[in-house]
């Protein structure tokens, strides 16, 4: 360095930055000392972790590699076997030839090369492989997750309930992987695309909404409802007219991965007079009592973890409401599609993705207190894409546009 | 490749500067054109060929007509420096409207292209191809034009190359002439207090871009979001100072990054903006504004044309074709040519009718200026016409249909955003500067910087929001 200095000159901020690079190597050092193998896991999954923009004006932590190491540790402690789920969710093993049966009806999948839904007993393994390969296996877990063909498939021991539903329209049934399906809902298949993605798999499924007598009713119905969710329910908190009464626990990047982990969410002002106040959701529904709760989440879980996971989450919130409040009607949402520019410009934030999680939040749907609901029909073109003109960013609706999910919302009321 | 990310801050800025240490003072340009070249192709892989190609051929035909001493081959290059960037600028936009408008040109294009342009998709524009034109041109002129003084020799092609391809300046300015720095090109000095001062002035550059820009522009994304249909005049002027301030902060913040890392290579990058909101009029603005923008644009256009010596007549019209290049230098969108019109008849109109008053009475000039900004911003940053015209309309309060985002909404974003809004007054006006000016050498001024750098880098950490306005360019 050429004597440019003059004496007495000290260079604090030079000084400054040198202490935090030997401060920062000296961690990185630490951890490889101390704990290897989670910090060569952190290494990788953090090379491959997405660049995880604010899109929705949300503040959104990178828990990936947190949500996978997570996973990888209650497995390993047995705690993640989708069989131990409840006495009253059982496996149904011979679902696979329901699943054949669904795609010859479907007609378009020739035998040799199918993937459709291979629908037999959980494999452990499938979860163990799911939850644990993280961002590191990409090619090879697309492999697994690959679903084979329904070759070998058992005969079933009972009828099909009606087409497109499970093996006897009543029961819940499980995926390979894991996945809860639910026995009330009709799934419509189609050709999947082989994927390689850790946080989801194409299942060629689309769930319809529950099938149920709903009743057309006014803006009083929701006087007595729980509006639970992400940046999008805040626009119906916003657009409804129902915020005078209902309660809103809604927030920008609301998901249910941050709730598993303890995170309140905001119980949104009655008036718009301020920016509400953080509640503990559980805490919350000890409280207070409602008639109906809707819950709208996925959009900010399409990164954490995987579907099977976000299920596992989704299925803890919803046992924590039908335990809180068991007369309450409980309304699970769809996740709107993504538009066509939008969709995929974020690693993970694509259709299939937004797709897999519905099919997950479906499968907790059992049509008596729980009923699935979805509005994409109401909102994208025949392709699935969100309409391009109800639609700034690709994700969220037009407050002119949120009157039409309300309305939908009063066309699609459970009154008992 | 963006300065505002992990990957400069952490990866390429501390390997780079510690080649460029180890070299000698002479081969230092060499490290900086093929540094630069790197950062460019991370960025740009296959368009870091049509940097070369320009490079090349700019810098032949420079020495070729240095040699011959004909002038009209400097005139030859310029025109096809322009022309490719018109190319690339305009090409898309004009071909997408004569198609839209019907024209039945459609077989001239591509396969593919033609579908693309006819759904209004831009083609993807090289990486700062606008800045590296503009510099390319300056250097032409410059260099190029004058007669060389007796026994001067032409600038070498690593001179010249370093300087157009300098990384602090070559995706988003300041566009620099190169007399600015002829003299350190030849031996760039590294040293301690040029790595201090200028990691300071890095530092501020990210804390504006990370902590300021960045957040409040969610909060204009939000109001469009909402949508144009029912939004309350309140909130639509909310956003749009939120994105006054964005764009701000944003260029600010960016351009002294750009100085910053000019500094710490030994180089004196000219400022590039100089407290723009305190402007009593647009005259004013215009010279505290993208300064090196409004300077290229009269050295190398207006006076060329005449500039104000030719007579009234001809003033205007050299106005008015300047404001028009300025507007879409800006973007290829018939928003940006109303918003470099419009500012054409707001000078215009200063220069003749109301500008003595404006000076005589600052309060006067300060609040016209504070007013139409918000309303120039939301021209140039709204491109589609229908959204614009509805915005617009909501700024006047004559909103579309009932007010759906009306008070509560504009309630809970002030709560939400009220600090930060506070936060970038206070950065906007000339304090900041002026605290700069008196205790830059302070070490509660290095710890407060260090410490901004710090959390910036811990926003950038967490995935939050980190668009750049002034990128497409």
């Amino acid at each position: 360095m050429t004597g440019k200095k003059k004496p007495g000159e000290h260079f604090p901020f030079l000084i400054l930055c040198l202490l935090l690079s030997i401060g920062s190597l000296g961690i990185g050092i630490y951890h490889m000392v101390t704990a290897p193998d989670s910090a060569l896991t952190y290494l990788q999954s953090h090379a491959e972790r997405p660049f995880w923009t604010d899109l929705l004006g949300d503040r959104i932590p990178g828990a990936f590699p947190e949500a996978i190491a997570d996973a990888a540790q209650e497995t390993a402690e047995g705690r993640n076997d989708p069989a131990d789920a409840g006495d009253r969710l059982q496996p149904v093993a011979d679902a696979q030839t329901s699943a054949a049966g669904l795609s010859e009806d479907g007609g378009e999948t020739p035998s040799g090369s199918s993937e459709t839904g291979d629908l037999s007993a959980p494999g452990s393994e499938q979860a163990q492989d799911s939850a644990g390969a993280g961002a590191r296996e990409d090619e090879e877990n697309g492999a697994e997750g690959m679903q084979e063909t329904p070759g070998d498939a058992q005969d079933p021991t009972e009828e099909p309930a009606a087409e497109g539903y499970g093996p006897n329209g009543r029961d819940p049934y499980f995926t390979e992987d894991g996945l809860q399906l639910s026995g009330r809902i009709r799934y419509q298949t189609y050709e999947p695309a082989l994927t390689d993605s850790p946080y989801y798999t194409d299942r060629g499924l689309i769930a319809e909404s529950s099938e149920y007598a709903y009743e057309t009713v006014e803006d009083d119905y929701f006087a007595d409802a729980a509006f639970i969710g992400d940046s999008r329910m805040l626009g119906l908190h916003d657009y409804s007219g129902w915020m005078e009464n209902a309660d809103f626990y809604c927030e920008n990047g609301f998901s249910v991965f941050r709730w598993s982990k303890g995170d309140p969410v905001t119980l949104q002002s009655h008036e718009g007079k301020n920016a509400g106040t953080k509640v503990d959701l559980e805490t919350a529904m000890r409280e207070k009592h409602y008639g109906k709760i809707y819950l709208l989440a996925g959009m900010n879980d399409l990164g954490y973890g995987n579907t099977v996971l976000f299920q596992g989450w989704l299925r803890d919130l919803t046992d924590m409401l039908r335990e809180t409040q068991p007369d309450a009607v409980l309304y699970l949402l769809s996740n709107l599609h993504i538009s066509k520019e939008q969709d995929g410009v974020q690693p993970a934030m694509d259709n299939l993705n937004t797709n897999d999680k519905n099919v997950a939040i479906s499968g907790l749907a059992d049509g008596e207190n729980v009923f699935y609901l979805d509005a994409n029909p109401l909102f994208c073109d025949a392709d699935g894409y969100l309409l391009p003109d109800i639609t700034f960013d690709g994700y969220h609706l037009y407050a002119a546009d949120y009157s039409r999910w309300a309305d939908f919302l009063k066309e699609h009321a459970v009154v008992r | 490749m963006l300065f505002s990310g992990l990957d400069f801050i952490f990866r390429f800025l501390p390997v780079f500067l510690i080649v460029y240490r180890l070299v000698p003072a002479r081969a230092r340009k060499g490290v900086l054109f093929v540094g630069s070249l790197v950062f460019y192709a991370l960025g740009e892989p296959v368009y870091v060929l049509l940097l070369l190609a320009e490079l090349v051929i700019g810098y032949a035909l420079y020495r070729i007509s240095s040699h011959t001493r004909k002038k009209w081959i400097m005139g030859l290059a310029i025109v096809l420096e322009v022309a490719v960037l018109a190319f690339f600028k305009f090409g898309a936009f004009l071909s997408g409207e004569v198609l839209r408008l019907g024209g039945g040109a459609g077989w001239i294009f591509p396969e593919g292209m033609a579908d693309a342009l006819a759904k209004g998709q831009e083609i993807a524009l090289p990486l700062g191809i606008s800045f590296y034109t503009f510099q390319l041109i300056a250097f032409l002129s410059d260099e190029g034009m004058r007669e060389p003084s007796p026994g001067e020799r032409p600038v070498s092609f690593g001179s010249f190359a370093a300087y157009i391809t300098m990384f602090p300046q070559l995706v988003a300015g300041p566009i620099v002439q190169y007399r600015e720095v002829r003299e350190d090109m030849e031996a760039p000095a590294m040293t301690l207090r040029g790595l201090e001062e200028g990691g300071k002035i890095f530092a501020a550059g990210l804390a504006y871009k990370v902590l300021l820009a960045n957040p409040v522009g969610t909060l204009f994304r939000s109001v469009l979001t909402a949508g144009v249909r029912g939004l309350g005049a309140e909130n639509a002027w909310l956003g749009a100072i939120a994105y006054t301030f964005q764009i701000y902060f944003d260029f600010y913040g960016y351009s002294l990054m750009a100085i910053g890392l000019g500094k710490m290579l030994g180089f004196s990058l000219p400022e590039n903006f100089r407290e723009p909101y305190s402007a009593r009029s647009f005259t004013q603005f215009w010279r505290r504004w993208h300064i090196t923008l409004g300077r290229w644009f009269r050295e190398y256009v207006y006076i060329p044309l005449g500039g104000s010596r030719a007579g009234k007549a001809r003033t205007i019209r050299n106005l008015l074709i300047v404001w028009a290049l300025t507007g879409i230098w800006h973007g290829a969108g018939w928003n940006f040519l109303l918003w470099g019109l419009l500012f054409f008849v707001l000078l215009v109109l200063e220069k003749n009718v109301y500008g003595r008053f404006l000076e005589k009475h600052a309060v006067a000039g300060h609040l016209y200026v504070l007013l139409l900004l918000p309303v120039t911003w939301v021209i140039f940053g709204i491109s589609d016409p229908g959204t614009l015209a509805g915005y617009l309309r909501s700024m006047v309060g004559l909103t579309q249909g009932p007010v759906l985002t009306g008070s509560e909404v504009f309630m809970r974003h002030l709560h939400t955003y009220g600090a930060l809004l506070a936060a970038c007054l206070v950065c906007a006006t000339p304090l900041p500067a002026q605290l700069w000016e008196r205790y830059r050498k302070k070490v509660w001024m290095s710890l407060l910087l260090f410490a901004a750098f710090l959390f910036a880098c811990y926003e950038l950490a967490i995935g939050s929001s980190n668009p750049f306005l002034y990128f497409r360019f």
